[in-house]
């Protein structure tokens, strides 16, 4: 691929968009991406912000996303609309260098994506377009509030400083081969293992350096992985090392060989199984004899390896410790599987894994896929030496195995979760949803649907009778392990206690109080047992039996403060706790 | 010109004519709309109760009562319909399943005057106030059956219902908002402008498409803003259990200081038949308002937790010796103090051969003391109940409304029940029960006999309340009044004789106690003393009269009891053998007492002036007043008191009572 324009020209919009533009007024607030080392600029310099582009990429187009118009109610998908719309107005981007040198291009030579924005210098707003034969090229041209045009120019992304010197006009291509050549075998390993992420986040893919700006990556960090520095990032991947979904993975794993005779509902049924688990227990019993002895630990461990890349590019570690950070978890994966196909084919299985509860497993791991696909026969990766076939005790996964279909008793689940994934807009939809019963009379979780449904349609006292009808399925289990697996029994009880106490039926209340076993807001039940006593004061016809309330109320509201509930003054002074 | 300005004109008109056609549009409902709400909604009702016993003072002009009312066999209460689903719908508060009322059997009737009984319920809540249930032999007409309606905020809407009792009747309106319920916000109500009156509860808010958008259930008090529940509250209503809730303070007329928050709850199995659900209703929640009310008596009664005597000032109340015209009720007032108090009211009505009825009211209750004719035998008094309270009803005014008018009622007919109560100071009580039927109402009165009459207190309460703790609340009162018992010494041997046989009780106070006379003495004893007295030192006549009050002591146990401790004997006329006797066996204070009752009791002991026995004139008669000390009792004396006629009388006056203390024994 070469090269059709001039880096040193400078363009001249000739374009008007003006009225498409002022359509999208009032634009957010924006640092400007572009930075000193613009070439080309017609009119004032573009000042020196010290920030780069938010989501240019450099690898496979223009993957980004421009934040402030989403705060415009752009979607992506529109977003992309929008811009596209702008290129294809079919006027001509007329462009003048300051050497005067002046040329023309027809829109369909830029990529059609555009960033429009608002420039901190100008009082106005900017439109960039990039080219598509060399993304780090943009156009740009801004125009002032009023209307009129303000400047145009041509620029270059400052961040190919270095390739620009060292390489000059080659293709991509020429660059990535360049890149890798460059690699040591362990980086290499590690750009291979976690290239499926740092491609989807459109990072350089043959560099261990991804080439994101510090800011993108911590905001990455922070919003993805809540990872707020090193020590998070680490303790991140100490967690996916020891647990992460691969543990998940192994538990539903034990569950199912742990009870052999029972079906998935079986269990779900006994342990409490929230809807997460259960279609993982459908996933793990159908996928576990494929993927053998390491589950779905690929998809953990090039997480990992893409954490440490990021983190480094966020600045919280040099590149160097992060390089070397992954190299244990290489030397791991090398030694698991015997190709890098088959440890993307574990890893596409664990994104179908991790992205079961959203119902679009086949589109997410057709897009890991995808990008597999592009690289098999790329022997950059493919070539890689990994553990030997002959030495591998596990069945080597082939791509095309690692995906997962629902077997007819998951889809009726997967219909099941389906329905209860939205909220009800009516009483009637609630009701249907009740119907879902039927199907599964004494699963935890289907209960819970139904009154996560009365919850969100503001019906909570209308949601005692159905506590009531599901009690049965949420008593305590025979054992620890199940009481350990189990993640609603809490979340029951502890409901039903605050939505007892809500609708004053104090008995109902204390009961479910009685049932909570969690201990991290024992200050928050003993407020309860106080209010479900204070609620009895009244109640019994005797004098004697009230005042028994009211000394029990005291007792438990005394009890809360102790252990910190922030108790309403006017219930403590009503109990005479304070004056 | 002129048809330029006849187009103008007609352009005009079309153009009026349509606004008007739209704006009828909205307030109107079409006709097959509205045939079909007519068949879908009904009348609530239930019989009429029968009201023979009543007698008024002249005819009741029930011709100024509109026809449709008085020729009704039935009372319309409240307003159902008829969903698509073969239920019918209503308001609970309409079948007010927990009140042991007149109205016990519930119907509907249809637009065709069809009259069904209500069957089985189906849902029931009173919270929400809603109730489904099924009727007996109804057949719905094609057609009939309303349809359930997508909440809307901001449209037309129209109340459909028996408004005022007089027929289905439609009004429109605007369903204009949401309104969270009061107290935990736990359902939204529908606000609406459509006009709504009593009759309208239970009936359906439709939409013009005469789909249900909810129940009709409250108004507002003076604004044209009303409530519904939503229809969707149904939907989500358990099917197979009612719920029954009120809140309520409860109110102890003695203890003005005070009210008592209580929350009668009860959930239910459905769907039942209605009666199995009100006898079970009526039943439990008249059980748990008379345990309240019997509790509360245990707790304030004398002797209770919160009684007179437990508290400071018993020393007082049991040292009080005045003597009162008019029967006392000792209450606990606003400050949570004790205190005795009586009708500021009381007027007097004459009867014939000096008989009399004193009668005032206090605490929304008739008090009245009734002095008998002297014609008339106390046998003869107490063998009518009826007599007695037609006899007080001379008195005592209570009327019917009938439109303009209000007619007194003059007799209550026979009690529908009667008991005796005995006090907690040992006085048997007549207690009966009256129904007031037309008002859904009942008397409740409490007659203590007494030698010259009797003294009688009475309430009008709401008839399911009587059981519902109204006759524990005035239980509660005939323990804590104070009477005294003035009469001839033969109007007190009849009415000893009477308790002897039986036909009366005879008060804890008068254990004991005889009244012999003839010409040579009279002696009156009881377990406290025994005192004779000569002729020739006082002679009973016809005018004589024999005075007993009853005073607060303690006995042994500590317990509070009454004791005929103070009588007065004296005529009631002032002839020149005037005379008058007092003994008053008067108690130490007890502990607490105020500094003055100390004082005064030691005037009494130590004999201080009037108390030491020197005569002393005063207005135009001759006074002596002293002490008697009790043998073995240094807590207990007797005051004496001695009157005669005219001043300068010391030495007869001091051989008067010389007379009488001789025959004067204190027993042990």
């Amino acid at each position: 691929m070469c090269y059709t324009v001039d880096m040193k020209r400078k363009f001249l919009f000739t374009a008007i968009m003006f009225i498409m533009m002022m359509t999208m007024v009032p634009l957010a607030a924006e640092e400007v991406p572009f930075r000193k080392g613009m070439d080309g600029v017609f009119g004032p310099d573009e000042p020196d912000t010290g920030k780069k582009t938010p989501s240019y990429t450099t690898s496979r187009g223009w993957n980004g996303w421009i934040p402030w118009l989403s705060e415009l109610g752009c979607s992506r998908k529109s977003q992309k609309q929008v811009l596209k719309a702008l290129l294809d107005t079919g006027i001509l981007y007329t462009a003048v260098s300051y050497e005067k040198d002046v040329t023309q291009l027809r829109p369909s030579t830029f990529e059609p994506l555009m960033v429009i924005q608002k420039a901190p210098d100008v009082p106005g707003i900017v439109i960039y377009g990039f080219l598509k034969d060399d993304p780090h090229y943009y156009v740009y041209i801004s125009y002032k509030p009023d209307g009129s045009f303000y400047q145009s120019g041509i620029g270059y992304y400052d961040s190919y400083d270095l390739f620009l010197d060292k390489y000059g006009r080659k293709t991509m291509e020429d660059v990535w081969d360049d890149q890798w050549d460059r690699l040591s075998d362990d980086a290499r390993y590690a750009c291979a293992f976690s290239s499926n992420l740092i491609s989807a986040n459109g990072h350089s893919l043959y560099t261990f350096k991804i080439y994101d700006s510090n800011d993108n990556m911590i905001s990455t960090l922070e919003s993805g992985w809540n990872c707020h520095n090193i020590q998070d990032v680490l303790d991140e991947i100490e967690t996916l090392s020891t647990g992460g979904h691969h543990g998940s993975y192994n538990k539903m794993k034990a569950m199912l060989e742990d009870n052999p005779d029972k079906s998935v509902m079986d269990i779900a049924r006994d342990y409490m199984l929230d809807n997460r688990d259960i279609m993982r227990l459908y996933f793990v019993q159908e996928m576990k004899d494929r993927l053998g002895e390491h589950g779905i630990e690929a998809w953990d461990d090039g997480r990992s390896i893409c954490l440490l890349r990021w983190a480094a590019e966020a600045g919280w570690i040099s590149q160097e410790e992060a390089f070397e950070r992954t190299k244990p978890i290489t030397a791991r994966i090398r030694n698991s599987y015997s190709s890098w196909e088959d440890f993307m084919a574990h890893y596409i299985a664990g994104r179908g894994f991790f992205t079961l509860t959203d119902l679009n497993v086949e589109s997410m791991q057709n897009s890991a896929f995808g990008f597999v696909e592009e690289f098999r026969n790329d022997d950059k990766f493919s070539t890689l030496p990994m553990l030997s076939e002959a030495d591998n005790p596990n069945p080597i996964l082939k791509l095309e195995d690692a995906f997962y279909t629902a077997n007819a008793e998951a889809q009726r689940w997967n219909e099941c979760w389906d329905y209860f994934n939205t909220e009800p807009d009516n009483v009637r939809q609630l009701l249907i949803g009740q119907l879902w019963l039927s199907f599964y009379p004494d699963i935890p979780c289907v209960y819970m649907f139904n009154l996560r449904n009365y919850f969100a349609l503001g019906k909570y006292s209308q949601s005692l009778p159905l506590f009531r009808k599901a009690a049965h399925c949420f008593q305590v289990p025979d054992s620890p392990e199940l009481m350990e697996a189990g993640t609603l029994y809490d979340e029951f009880w502890y409901d039903w206690m605050i939505l007892a106490n809500n609708d004053r039926k104090s008995e109902e209340a204390k009961v479910a109080a009685a049932m909570v076993m969690r201990t991290d807001n024992l200050d928050i039940v003993s407020y309860n047992l106080g209010l479900s006593y204070l609620h009895q004061i009244g109640t019994a016809p005797t004098q004697e039996k009230n005042d028994f309330y009211r000394e029990k109320a005291a007792e438990y509201m005394a009890q809360a403060v102790e252990e910190g509930y922030d108790v309403p003054e006017n219930i403590l002074a009503y109990l005479g706790i304070t004056e | 010109m002129k048809e330029r300005e006849y187009m103008k004109k007609t352009i005009a008109f079309i153009i009026m004519l349509l606004a008007a056609v739209s704006v009828f549009a909205d307030a109107a409902l079409t006709a097959d709309v509205l045939d079909k709400v007519m068949s879908s909604v009904f009348e609530v009702l239930v019989e009429k109760a029968p009201e023979e016993n009543l007698e008024y003072e002249r005819e009741l002009p029930l011709s100024r009562i509109p026809f449709s009312i008085r020729s009704d066999e039935y009372s319309p209460i409240g307003t159902a319909f008829l969903m698509e689903d073969g239920n019918f719908y209503s308001a609970a508060h309409v079948f007010n399943l927990n009140l042991n009322n007149f109205y016990k059997k519930h119907y509907i009737r249809d637009r065709n005057g069809n009259v069904y009984p209500v069957k089985d319920i189906i849902q029931y809540a009173s919270d929400r106030d809603y109730i489904s249930f099924s009727v007996e032999g109804f057949t719905a007409p094609e057609g009939a059956g309303l349809q359930q309606a997508d909440e809307q905020i901001n449209i037309p809407v129209f109340s459909v219902g028996n408004a005022l009792g007089d027929g289905i009747v439609i009004r429109n309106g605007l369903l204009t908002s949401k309104t969270k319920e009061d107290r935990a916000g736990a359902w939204d109500w529908l606000r609406f402008s459509a006009a709504a009156s009593p009759g309208n509860s239970g009936g359906p808010l439709i939409t013009s498409e005469g789909k249900v958008l909810g129940i009709i259930c409250m108004k507002s008090e003076n604004e044209n803003l009303n409530y519904a529940l939503p229809f969707d509250e149904l939907l989500l209503a358990p099917k197979d259990y009612g719920y029954y809730m009120t809140e309520f303070d409860y109110h102890v007329p003695v203890v003005q200081g005070e009210s008592f928050y209580h929350r009668y709850e009860k959930e239910f199995p459905l769907p039942q038949s209605i009666e199995a659900i009100q006898t079970m209703l009526m039943t439990d929640y008249t059980d748990y308002c008379a345990t309240i009310a019997k509790d509360l008596q245990e707790t304030f009664r004398p002797g209770g937790k919160r009684g007179f005597d437990q508290l400071p000032g018993i020393a007082e109340i049991v040292t009080d010796s005045a003597n009162h015209t008019f029967p006392l009720l000792l209450f606990s007032n606003e400050k949570d103090n004790w205190v005795f108090g009586a009708p500021s009211n009381i007027t007097t009505k004459k009867l014939s051969d000096e008989g009399f009825i004193k009668s005032g009211n206090m605490m929304g209750l008739n008090f009245a003391v009734l002095e008998k004719p002297e014609t008339q035998s106390l046998h003869d008094l107490y063998s009518s109940r009826k007599g007695i309270m037609d006899t007080l009803l001379t008195a005592i005014s209570y009327t019917r409304s009938v439109d303009t008018e209000s007619i007194r009622i003059t007799s209550f007919g026979e009690p529908v029940r009667s008991e005796t109560y005995t006090d907690y100071f040992g006085r048997a009580w007549m207690v009966d029960e009256w129904d007031i039927s037309f008002a859904d109402k009942k008397i409740l009165s409490f007659i203590l006999p007494g030698p010259s009459g009797l003294f009688c207190f009475m309430g009008l309460y709401p008839s399911q309340n009587v059981n519902q703790g109204g006759l524990e609340d005035l239980k509660l009162i005939a323990d804590l009044v104070v009477v005294h018992c003035s009469a001839s010494f033969e109007a007190w041997e009849e009415f000893l004789a009477l308790t002897d046989e039986g036909i009366i009780g005879r008060p804890a106070s008068l254990a004991g106690m005889t009244i012999e006379h003839d010409a040579e003495s009279y002696t009156i004893q009881n377990n406290e003393f025994c005192l004779t007295v000569p002729s020739s030192v006082q002679a009973v006549k016809d005018v004589t009269k024999l005075t007993m009050y009853e005073r607060f002591c303690r006995n042994d146990d500590g317990q509070m009891v009454k004791k005929a401790r103070h009588i007065e004997i004296l005529p009631t006329t002032r002839e020149s053998d005037y005379s008058y006797i007092q003994m008053y066996m008067y108690s130490a204070p007890l502990a607490g007492a105020t500094k003055t009752t100390q004082q005064s009791w030691a005037r009494i002991t130590n004999e201080v002036a009037p108390y030491d026995g020197v005569p002393y004139n005063k207005d135009n008669y001759t006074y002596l007043d002293e002490i008697v000390h009790i043998e073995g009792h240094d807590d207990l004396v007797a005051i004496m008191g001695f009157e005669l006629l005219g001043q300068g009388r010391n030495e007869e006056v001091r051989a008067f009572a010389d007379a009488v203390e001789q025959g004067l024994i204190f027993k042990k």
